[in-house]
């Protein structure tokens, strides 16, 4: 039985590969040595404890292999990534203030937009460092802190001390050692006891330099009885030297604390993206993750939930297109270490063009963790026989009181079901992404309007190239 | 000279490295020593050729999927090759008994299912010793080939098997894997499927004591319209552990076929550590895959019901243990075996 598929060239991706010209002020040499990290912290007018972190990170960077596993990472050549690049705009509190060129780019991915729509802060970051930030006056009122990561270990550097590099420690792989040796922007939130943050709190952030690496840092502290969404958001133009993207983010929430997570990340094609997430959720505590990867060439990202405090919960619910050229190797790892605890991860995976969709997770259940309830599930589509799927999950269960259940499938989209619905009046393209679209709707319908309009558009974008 | 064998059994696709699940390290301190004869009781071998080969060169499969320091090991303890051809259909099934007594049996076969036959071989290996093979199954277009394996071994034991099968177009391929054994058990399958060809594996394994188990189940369609299904069942008392990596691997070209895999667990002692990594890797659109693995403890209504009827806590566990193996031990062909399984699997429960 022989099918048509016709092909289209590869998409334009229109405002997602728009760049402004590279005006960085300060790049640091090619190489990485403690001459770098110690002109980092300098540029930052950091302490005395932020500069000894950075140069012990570096020493466990050298220490430690790439990984034996996962995607092929040899393209990578560090001595060849400028790690940080210093933006010309400082810090601004106020649109009109933000530099010209950066705000026409922002201004096509949307963020003021958001902003008249009345949500939230809008950090946005722009190459390594935030150039634009705004919390609402009534956030602060509450004791709600919200700001980039460099004024945090200036002006909360106790809290930050407390918690930096706690959840993801530097020995923890290679990219997390180099993340702690040379890591710039980011945001810091902290929530305190008992404040409800009713609106989402947003960051938005690209990179825009050749060969420059991005490494922010995001650290959010929920404390007892609080809740928070934020959401992240990563755009970044298209380049031809090989970007490297080893960004960290470390979730704490407390006692009977809530915190959803969502991100889109967009990366341009040319990307490697390693980045490292990692929520600790104590006692009674939830956390949500909502994870959609687009772009990028390789990505690596398997957010962690540690569940250390009994009847502790996480949500993971996440989706991953590869198009060609691309390989996304996602997923999501869970620690179940509480009495009580509960998991559920569900995964879409979609593959055309000879892209390369991958789960690869873990779940882990502690000896003391009784009554652990965890339930997985990845679906794949492929949507040609030149792309890749691959399933790689792993349970390891190290108490017997436990229920714990896996599930996958994977498969194309079946000729009954487009046959079905052109008999209902669509044609073959329309009725293709509609299934897809349906494929991703459990994602979608967990993100706020504007982003699950945007991720929409993205699968529009994508689908475009493979159907015609 | 090197104490262990390494990189035993490894995963088609590595993983975290921090899990220490992508492959094995076996300790060669506990291996026995080798004699000149094992005890081997052989029924319904008339119905075929066995031939026994010595120019082992020319016999190694290709594919090492137990790992290269495996093969080189085995292919250095071991002479000839033996070669069973199966030129006919056999209505009984044809069964090696082999007992060890302290010693180690190293062996290499091949196994051939010719042109259209129907054919059930079973090995079971009882009694102390280490047991390391390989064998490699053929099975040619319209043949029908059912290999169970039975591993009694006891206390102090080490097994290690690699099974390497070729399912030729139109053929039918089962591989029964019954794991009773108890210290260590390394199994080894890896089926390879043509067009519309069909591989089955399916295995039940009851491990108590400090028993460690490590599976590493592959099937891989290569060709078109191939169907695979596996199927695992498992029970882990006491202290023992168990890793398992079962894969359906669509490669590219199987359009049409269909892959199922699932592993069910019962968890009977709060001690076991249980390990599982169900993969599908797929490189082809136009197929349907599933996998499923899930573990937990007995079921507590299933129990209290069955105690609410007047059977004991013990009693009403072991029919439940019992009843899940049923539906693989419904499938070998020979009254006596089930029954010593059954027997087993009772007084292991006790």
């Amino acid at each position: 039985m022989a099918e048509n598929k016709t092909y289209v060239e590869d998409i334009d991706r229109g405002i997602y590969d728009i760049k402004n010209e590279d005006t960085y002020s300060f790049k640091t040499d090619q190489g990485l040595s403690e001459k770098i990290i110690r002109e980092i912290s300098d540029g930052k007018n950091e302490d005395e404890w932020m500069r000894n972190f950075r140069l012990n990170a570096l020493k466990v960077y050298h220490n430690i292999e790439l990984p034996t596993w996962g995607p092929d990472l040899s393209e990578l050549d560090m001595d060849q990534i400028v790690t940080y690049v210093r933006p010309k705009a400082d810090m601004k509190g106020n649109w009109d203030e933000v530099p010209e060129d950066i705000k026409k780019t922002f201004d096509l991915l949307g963020i003021p937009e958001a902003e008249k729509e009345s949500l939230a802060g809008v950090g946005a970051q722009y190459d390594s460092e935030v150039v634009y930030h705004s919390i609402r006056g009534e956030l602060v009122k509450q004791g709600v802190i919200y700001t980039d990561m460099e004024t945090a270990v200036r002006e909360h550097s106790d809290i930050v001390k407390q918690y930096f590099m706690k959840a993801v420690p530097p020995n923890d792989h290679k990219f997390a050692a180099l993340h702690g040796a040379v890591w710039s922007g980011g945001s810091f939130v902290y929530v305190p006891e008992n404040v409800h943050v009713d609106i989402p709190l947003q960051s938005y952030f690209r990179s825009n330099s050749p060969g420059a690496g991005q490494f922010e840092h995001t650290l959010i502290i929920v404390e007892k009885g609080a809740s928070l969404h934020f959401i992240e958001g990563c755009s970044a133009p298209k380049y031809n030297v090989t970007n490297l993207h080893a960004g960290c983010v470390e979730l704490f929430v407390k006692e009977g604390a809530s915190l959803r997570y969502s991100t889109i990340e967009n990366w341009s094609r040319n990307m490697l993206n390693l980045n490292t997430k990692r929520a600790i959720v104590e006692k009674d505590g939830k956390i949500e993750w909502v994870s959609g990867s687009f772009g990028s060439k390789i990505s690596m990202l398997y957010p962690m939930s540690i569940l250390k405090g009994d009847n502790a919960s996480s949500e993971f619910t996440g989706i991953t297109f590869a198009g060609r050229g691309q390989v996304l190797d996602t997923g999501s790892k869970v620690i179940h270490l509480g009495k009580n605890t509960t998991s559920t991860i569900n995964s879409k995976s979609i593959c055309k063009d000879g892209g390369v969709a991958d789960y690869r997770g873990v779940i882990k259940v502690g000896p003391n963790a009784y009554d652990a309830r965890s339930t997985v599930s990845c679906e794949s589509l492929m949507l040609d026989n030149e792309s890749k799927s691959d399933t790689i999950p792993v349970l390891d269960i190290m108490n017997s009181k436990v229920d714990i259940g896996h599930e996958a499938k994977i498969g194309k989209i079946s000729d009954e079901s487009i046959f079905y619905l052109m008999t209902r009046g669509l044609s073959e393209e329309e009725a293709r992404a509609m299934i897809v679209r349906g494929f991703a709707e459990p994602v979608a319908k967990e993100l706020p309007l504007e982003y699950a309009v945007e991720m929409n558009q993205l699968i529009q974008l994508e689908l475009e190239g493979a159907i015609g | 000279m090197e104490t262990t064998i390494k990189k035993m059994n490894p995963s088609p696709v590595s993983t975290y490295r921090w899990l220490g699940m992508n492959d094995y390290t076996l300790d060669k301190e506990q291996f026995h020593s080798k004699k000149d004869h094992t005890q081997i009781k052989v029924t319904g071998e008339e119905q075929i050729k066995v031939l026994s080969i010595n120019n082992k060169k020319d016999y190694l499969p290709s594919r090492a999927p137990m790992g290269e320091e495996f093969r080189t090991y085995v292919d250095g303890q071991v002479e000839g090759l033996k070669q069973v051809i199966v030129d006919q259909s056999c209505e009984e099934p044809i069964i090696y008994d082999y007992t060890l007594n302290n010693e180690s049996l190293y062996e290499k076969s091949e196994i051939i299912f010719e042109k259209d036959v129907d054919a059930t071989l079973i090995f079971i290996y009882r009694g102390i010793g280490t047991h390391m093979g390989i064998q490699e199954i053929t099975t040619h277009p319209g043949s029908k080939g059912t290999v169970i394996h039975i591993h009694l071994l006891e206390n102090q034991s080490l097994e290690a098997l690699e099974t390497i099968v070729a399912a030729k177009k139109d053929s039918k391929v089962n591989v029964i894997s019954v794991l009773m054994g108890d210290d260590r058990i390394i199994d080894n399958i890896n089926i390879q499927l043509e067009d519309k060809a069909k591989g089955n594996i399916q295995g039940l394994y009851l491990q108590g004591g400090n028993s460690q188990l490590d599976m590493n189940y592959v099937l891989t369609h290569v060709g078109e319209l191939s169907e695979s299904n596996m199927d695992i069942k498992g029970v882990l008392d006491d202290q023992a552990k168990k890793t398992f990596r079962g894969s359906i691997d669509f490669k590219k070209g199987a359009s049409h076929s269909k892959g199922r895999e699932k592993e069910e667990v019962l968890l009977l002692s709060e001690q076991v550590r249980n390990k599982a990594m169900p993969l599908i890797l797929c490189a082809e659109d136009d197929v349907s895959g599933e996998h499923a693995a899930s573990c937990g403890r007995i079921d507590e209504d299933k129990l209290f019901y069955l105690m609410s009827r007047g059977f004991s806590m013990e009693h009403s566990k072991r029919m439940i243990v019992e009843g899940s193996f049923h539906p693989i031990l419904d499938l070998i062909p020979s009254e006596i075996v089930v029954e010593e399984l059954i027997d087993m699997i009772q007084r292991r429960m006790s």
